[in-house]
């Protein structure tokens, strides 16, 4: 995956609304320009998840397959909220796609009073470092941190999306931040705690 | 309460999804088209099939209802194979006509249609009081009763009192099964004298049941 040091395209000319209304009407542009507005950076998020470059094709052309057929039901609620939508087709297809390929209960859980990492250095890195950075991360830590700390789901419903325990699904996190502290000290960065 | 690190990383992520990247943007929306339109021809296909199967289904059914039972033909022909209808159930003259079936009307051979049916007599049907008049018209046991297709072309219509009470007349007809159900006992005894059928090669016909009704 390559990244382009250019700025965010301007948005379309139709607001998100418009655009929604005409892509319930099926007309075939609308939904072109949908796709286009959007798919970079639900690409981006598939890619987080699955961190592969095909197989974050493949979850997002299912996700977008999805979207197109789903709209008559989704309703507008503002701006902002057919994106938030969107992502979570994603994300539920990104998790669909790893859990028939990944096992998230291998990992034993740990003690849950180990003392929880510092991540202030890390949120301190740049935002394609901090996504870099997870990338870098195991299926399991990875798919929970993601879950947890980017979406802001909690333990209880990560445990109930991914079939396994919550004591896993903490056990996971604080293993996946303890990893991020590890990479980054080894990196030369100054950590605290 | 989540930490403010957790929040400066999410923000720090959506921040960085917002770059542009290059993928196979282009490439990924024309499989997504050609998916599209093979799915689109595949209904067109699948619903030309269907088409077809239903029609082709429906004609089969229509061919096997219109040749394989044809006794069901002959039945809805048969005016005796009536609904009983107001006017059936309405008192005619030749209730007041008491008859003793049992006794003097014994046929063993019916010829309808130009088909012999062979019947044999229900022993357990009830007789009304015959009267000698009556009984002298009434055919003897083991005759034939040749009956006549126009007989059977309406059994509403009523019989004249002069006709009723010289010369009965005798019905013969078919009533299918769920028919029976709707007459009454007390009906059947007074209306129709039922025997049972067999076929012309001489096998019982439990499904059917041949019936005289006396005018």
């Amino acid at each position: 995956m390559a990244f382009l040091s250019i700025k965010p395209q301007p948005p379309n000319r139709l607001t998100e609304e418009d655009l929604v209304k005409k892509c319930k009407q099926g007309n075939g542009k609308a939904q072109q320009q949908l796709y286009t507005h959007y798919a970079d950076r639900l690409y981006r998020l598939a890619y987080r998840y699955i961190r592969s470059d095909a197989d974050a094709e493949d979850v997002l052309m299912t996700a977008f397959t999805k979207i197109f057929r789903g709209l008559n039901n989704f309703i507008y609620q503002g701006a902002g909220s057919t994106e938030g939508w969107m992502r979570r087709i994603v994300v539920n297809e990104s998790l669909m796609w790893l859990r028939r390929r990944h096992n998230f209960n291998l990992t034993e859980s740990l003690d849950a009073s180990l003392p929880e990492p510092d991540l202030h250095a890390f949120s301190e890195q740049e935002a394609e470092d901090v996504y870099q950075l997870i990338a870098q991360l195991p299926t399991g830590y990875r798919t929970v941190f993601n879950l947890v700390v980017v979406e802001g789901y909690n333990h209880a419903e990560v445990a109930a999306m991914l079939d396994i325990s919550e004591s896993t699904s903490r056990s996971q996190l604080l293993k996946a931040k303890a990893l991020l502290k590890k990479i980054l000290t080894q990196e030369g960065y100054h950590y605290g705690t | 309460m989540e930490p403010d690190f957790e929040k400066n990383i999410r923000l720090k992520v959506y921040e960085a999804e917002q770059y542009p990247v290059r993928w196979g943007k282009e490439e990924l929306w024309a499989r997504m088209e050609i998916n599209r339109s093979t799915r689109s021809r595949r209904t067109v296909y699948f619903s030309i099939a269907a088409s077809l199967m239903i029609a082709i289904l429906a004609g089969i059914y229509t061919h096997q209802r219109t040749t394989a039972i044809p006794d069901k033909t002959i039945a809805n022909e048969n005016p005796v194979h009536l609904q009983p209808t107001e006017e059936v159930q309405q008192p005619s003259t030749s209730k007041n006509i008491p008859l003793n079936i049992e006794q003097d009307i014994a046929p063993k051979v019916i010829s309808q249609n130009n088909a012999r049916i062979r019947i044999e007599e229900e022993p357990y049907i009830s007789a009304l009081p015959a009267t000698t008049s009556d009984s002298a018209n009434i055919p003897e046991a083991s005759t034939e009763i040749e009956v006549a297709t126009a007989i059977h072309e309406n059994i509403n219509d009523e019989v004249s009192p002069e006709n009723d009470v010289k010369r009965p007349k005798v019905i013969i007809g078919i009533i299918p099964q769920q028919e029976q159900a709707l007459l009454t006992q007390q009906e059947k005894k007074k209306r129709f004298r039922f025997l049972k059928g067999k076929s012309s090669d001489g096998e019982p016909d439990g499904s059917q049941l041949i019936i005289a009704r006396i005018n």
